[in-house]
Order: structure tokens, then sequence, then C-alpha cells
């Protein structure tokens, strides 16, 4: 996972933060939560069924994408066989749609 | 049991006739708060979402931000300990050492960090004897050690973080470059180490602006620890260790002859362990193993099981002289037996927190007298198979403590989410000011840690090379039937074992609330006999006297105390936070 370099993990961790925006934007119109990609963090803001957060940053020291979600963390790192970010074979836009129906069904 | 009913109405009789006959000439106090809790002079904090107590109310401010950000319990402890590492320099920084315990509440499990650093790999006896060093000194280049803090926070993130220290960093970094007003007690101790800060040039040149230490109010910036915060937070905690700061520091330490080197830096990391335990009274008290004083406060603990502490009364004199007497026995203990975690082997530390032995020791105790001294106990484990006292033998009481030398200088946090993750943390410099040195224009005051080392031959904390040294620095924490209960500590260098017993005592056998438990009136035994507060009665300072304590009423030996309790019911978080400091617990 450290195979990559800073400048690589900079531009596909940007990639994977827009491409996963972009994945969750039908499920955030019908279910009503905002997704904000700013400064290269991308939030997931709720306001129902209460007020809730999820964070997604990179973490260019340990070449890794960060998820806050509900006071847990989700640390993907970069799988060169899928070329995506992952956590035990979760892509970070599968992880952060389950995340967040999860959140939404109240479990 | 009616010996001690004497004693008491004799307090309320000395306490009424003083009121009587002679004019109140104590200091001013507070005013009288319409509560039931007679011993804090603020409410407990309560909060269902998260919790955090610091002694910087920029801390707990910017922890608590993160908490409401949607970050746990551990985010917002990094963060916070950060900015402490800016705010009160005199105490903490990233030059200095971190240890913490965590609860998990995915996992219900508890755990702690050992994110103490080393001494370098040059460090053996000969290098002391060769400059004719009779002891390690307590300031200067051969008092530091390899600086854990940094390790410790990026250990504390990768296991249990939902944010990047990058971003977790940024309100310290603010603080360090654009400034910050420097608080009542920092400034006071600051201004206690100006003639420290004055002999090292880099020192005085960070701070000491305008040739002297700040008052309180007074802005003060550091840019320098700006910039190589900023550093860590680009290149993460390699920064620190592999990268440009390691390297300023090591030639800045070669430069003062100093005996760290490139490999103890690349080489130095964190330990998750394993925190012991003993159960006290139903509840189970938690610290950190070796090389801390950790099992100090189990000892001292177990020590007081066997008495009915309760109907002694709080601060009573029969309560304080056994809670001094089993100090003195744990700490002989300590001298003897405490160092690196791999020089203290673990039949030894088994012994030294079990029942059994607290049973044995605790029959030296007179409850009317003072022992003259105590010495270490027979340890099977320590030799042959047979119980003995260690070969290097015991030390004078007056060696025994780390008090006399001012050393304690320490911050002490903790915070809890509404997840219900919780987190004990301490991170220190151990001196004033640590070494006194700051590592060239790195904004960095390197720590003093090793000044704990000692150059007894054979003794498990010798100093040698690449060895953790005997730590003063201990997070604690409180289950309840298998369920987190108290996350607490009491920083404050040997005080902090005496002060974590006060605590729980406070807690468990007087059930006072947290905030109460952590503001009582303390006392402290160190080299200068022992101090009491002065809300200690005069009656119970006379019985302490009777029994042979020195006893002196004085302020400032007592420590901070910062607490978050956890009602497994209702799910609320309760806060504490001691105003012998500055700071303050918050939550929502």
């Amino acid at each position: 996972m450290s195979a990559l370099t800073e400048q690589e993990f900079r531009v596909k961790s940007d990639e994977a933060l827009e491409s996963a925006r972009r994945a969750l934007l039908p499920l955030a119109d019908t279910e009503g939560f905002e997704v904000e990609l700013q400064n290269g963090v991308l939030n997931l803001v709720f306001e129902e069924p209460s007020d809730m957060k999820f964070v997604v940053s990179p973490n260019a020291p340990v070449r890794q994408i960060w998820v806050s979600a509900m006071a847990r963390s989700y640390k993907l790192s970069w799988a060169p066989d899928s070329r995506a970010f992952a956590l035990d074979g979760e892509t970070l836009p599968v992880l952060l749609e389950r995340l967040a129906r999860t959140f939404l069904e109240g479990s | 049991m009616k010996r001690f009913a004497i004693g008491a109405l004799a307090a309320l009789l000395v306490i009424s006739a003083s009121h009587a006959q002679t004019p109140d000439t104590r200091p001013p106090r507070p005013g009288d708060r319409p509560a039931a809790n007679p011993h804090s002079t603020r409410s407990v904090v309560y909060g269902r979402n998260g919790m955090i107590a610091t002694s910087q109310p920029l801390a707990s401010a910017a922890g608590l931000k993160v908490l409401q950000d949607g970050g746990n319990a551990i985010d917002a402890a990094v963060a916070a300990a950060a900015v402490l590492a800016v705010v009160e320099p005199t105490m903490t920084g990233i030059g200095g050492d971190l240890f913490a315990i965590i609860y998990d509440a995915k996992t219900k499990t508890l755990r702690g960090l050992n994110a103490s650093g080393r001494s370098g790999y040059a460090a053996t006896p000969d290098q002391f004897a060769k400059r004719s060093l009779t002891r390690v000194p307590n300031t200067g280049v051969y008092s530091v050690t390899v600086p854990g803090v940094v390790e410790g926070w990026s250990s504390l993130l990768s296991t249990y973080g939902t944010k990047p220290l990058a971003q977790l960093l940024a309100p310290a970094i603010g603080h360090a470059k654009n400034g910050f007003a420097v608080s009542e007690i920092i400034s006071r101790q600051w201004q206690g180490s100006e003639r420290k800060l004055a002999a090292d040039p880099a020192a005085a040149k960070t701070f000491l602006p305008g040739g002297h230490a700040p008052k309180p109010g007074e802005v003060f910036a550091n840019p320098n620890l700006a910039a190589t915060l900023q550093a860590i937070a680009t290149g993460g905690r390699d920064a620190f260790y592999k990268g440009p700061i390691a390297r300023a520091i090591i030639a800045d330490m070669k430069q003062r002859d100093g005996l760290l080197d490139e490999r103890d830096f690349t080489e130095h990391k964190a330990d998750w362990v394993q925190p012991i335990s003993t159960a006290y009274r139903g509840y189970d008290v938690f610290e950190m193993p070796p090389n801390t004083q950790g099992f100090v406060t189990l000892e001292m603990l177990n020590i007081l099981e066997g008495f009915d502490v309760k109907s002694l009364g709080h601060n009573s004199p029969e309560y304080l002289h056994l809670l001094v007497e089993a100090k003195r026995i744990a700490f002989a203990d300590r001298a003897a037996y405490l160092g690196d975690p791999d020089s203290v082997p673990a039949p030894v530390l088994k012994a030294l927190i079990s029942k059994d032995y607290a049973e044995s020791r605790r029959k030296e105790i007179d409850p009317k007298h003072a022992a003259q001294e105590y010495k270490p106990g027979a340890i099977r484990g320590v030799g042959s198979s047979a119980p003995e006292i260690p070969a290097w033998g015991p030390r004078s009481e007056k060696e025994q403590n780390f008090t006399g030398l001012d050393l304690g200088d320490t911050i002490y946090m903790t915070a809890a989410d509404g997840q219900g993750n919780m987190i004990s943390l301490i991170q220190s410099l151990f001196a004033d000011f640590g070494s006194g040195l700051v590592a060239g224009d790195t904004g960095i005051v390197l720590h003093n840690r090793g000044a704990s080392f000692n150059l007894t031959a054979g003794h498990p904390d010798q100093i040698a090379p690449h060895k953790r040294p005997l730590h003063t620095l201990v997070p604690a924490f409180i289950m309840k039937d298998g369920k987190p209960w108290v996350s607490y500590g009491v920083m404050g260098g040997d005080h902090q074992a005496q002060g974590h017993t006060q605590v729980v005592v406070n807690l468990i056998d007087f059930g006072m609330n947290i905030q109460e438990a952590g503001e009582a009136a303390r006392v402290n035994h160190g080299n200068s006999g022992l101090q009491v507060e002065s809300a200690v009665s005069e009656a119970a300072r006379a019985g302490l006297t009777d029994r042979g304590h020195k006893v002196t009423v004085s302020i400032g030996a007592y420590g901070g105390f910062q607490g978050i309790m956890f009602d497994p019911r209702t799910g609320v978080l309760m806060g504490g936070s001691d105003p012998r400091k500055d700071g303050l617990a918050i939550g929502w």
C-alpha cells in the first residue's frame, strides 16, 4: 500500500473522492442528505434522522483515505488489483453507501 | 472504632473553638455555593453526546469542536493534547512523552499505549562515568531521551482515530502561529522558570520574549513550533522521527555532547500494552504497567482495602495516616523494583499488585505511629526461588522521591464520545520546560525524562542503551461490572500515584461526585514531609503530627485532576476539572 508516491496518492485520492461524490448523489437526492466536496474533503451531511456528518479525508502521510462516521473510523488503503481505495474488499463508494443506509435506517 | 469516634469529636471541638474565640485570619474564600457538595467550588458538567476535560479552555474547546464535528473521543483527545503542547509549554510539548488508556466501545476492551521514549544507544553507564557524573543530571543534554508524543498521537489515530492528524493539529498550529493569551497558572510557572530558560540561548529566544516570561493574559506565539507542527501535519510522524525534525534535534544534541543519534529516532515506536488492575471494593481500578508507576496506586489501594476507610472519615488523621504509610511502603517498592518493562519480571509485578502481598505489608503499619522507614518487600522472582529483597538493596527514603526535585510538569486530560469510547491521556516534559533546552530553531523543548534513570549497577532502572526510564506518568481508569465507569488522572510527578489513590477513595469510599473527588483537599508526601492543603482541618494536622509526620500547609503540591464518569444506565457523561489548574470540563 505504501507503493504509491505522495504525488500519486494525491491524484488517486482526489479522483476517488470525486467519483464517490458522484456515486452518492442519487441516494442523497432520494434520502435528502447533502454531499459536499470542499478543499479536498468529502462531507456527507445529514439532518434526518438526526444531525450527523460523515467526513472523508485523504491522509497523505499514511497514503490512506479515512472515513469518520458515527465515531468510528474506516481506513481505506490503495488496492492495486482493483485499482481503488478499499477496506476489507469494500471500495469507498460501496462503504459510504452502506454506512449512509445504516444511519438512515437508524440501526 | 471508639478511638476514631473520639478523634472526630475532638476535630469538631477544635473547629468550633477556633470560630468562637479567634478572629478568622484565613485568606478570603470564594462565595458559598447553594449546593450540597461541600468539597467543590463548581458543578459537575453533564452531557449525553460527548465530554472533554483538560487543564486549558483552549484545549477543551478544540476537543469539543472535534466531537461536535463527528469525531470520536480519540480524535478529540489528540486535537486537545496538541493544543496543550502549545499553550502549556511549561508542562508538555512534542519534545516529551505520552501514555494513554483507551476504552473501545466497539470491542468493549481497554488498552494502554506506552508512547514513552528510550535512552540513546550510546547511553552506556561508561559514558556517564567518563564525564564524572555520579547521577543522571536533572536538566541539560544528558537528561534527554527520545520524545514519544508525536508517535503517540500517530499510534492513537492509526488504531482508533477517524480524522487525519493534519486536521486535528490545525487548532494547535493556529495558536502557535497567531499567538494565544497565557493562562494564570502557566504564567506563574513560566515566571519561575526564567532563570532556567535564560541559561540556554535557544530557549531564551523562544520562551522569554522581551527577556521575561509572559504575564497572565499576555499573548505569546511560537512560530518555529507552528512550522514544526505544520511539517508533522504534512509529513506525519515520519517527519519527526525520520525527517528534517529528527535531523535538527540530533544536530542540536551532538553540538551539546548529547547521546542521541539518528538510529534512536528511526527505531522509535510506541507499544500497545494491557493495563494492570486490582479490584478495590467491587470496582476494577486500571493503571499502566512498567515503566510507569501505575502499580504504586494499586499497591496503595490494596493496602487501604484492609481498613474501614469510610468509617474513619474523609481527611481524618486516622485515614490520612494510613494513606501516607501505604504510600511510603509502595514508594520503597517503586524505588527497588520499577524500571523499563523488560527489567521488571512478570512475577515481580504480579506479586506487587497482589492482595496477599498487600496483606503482608499492611501488617507493618502502626495506626498510631509513622514508621521510621519502610524497606522494599521481599518478593519471589527477584533472584532465586525464595522471596528476597533485591541485591541492589533498599534506597533511603529521600532517594525514593522525586518531589524534592520539582519534577512533575505534565498535562492530564480525558475525553468521551456519545458512542461510549473513552480515553485517559497524559503527556509531559517531566520538569518545568523539561531539560531546559530548545532544539535549534524547531521551537521544541526537549524533555528530561532520562533524569529518572539511576547509575546503580544491576538496578532495573539503571541507565543503559535503548531503555525506557522509570516513569511517573500514568493515566488511570475504573471499570464496574465490566463496564467503563471513570476515566481519570492526576498529573504531578510523584503526586500522581498518591492523587490517584485519594481520588479513588473519594469516589468509592466517600461517595463523592466526579468534581468533588478531584477537588477535595489532598495531601502529598515527599522529601519535605507531609504537605497538606489548608482545608485539611487543624485537628487532622495535629493528629498527623502526633503520629510523627512532619506536617506543613502549602500550595501547589497536589497535581491536577481531570475526570469523566459514565453512567451506563442512562448514558450520561459527567465531567470534573481541577480548580488547581486553568482548565474546564465541557460536554453537550
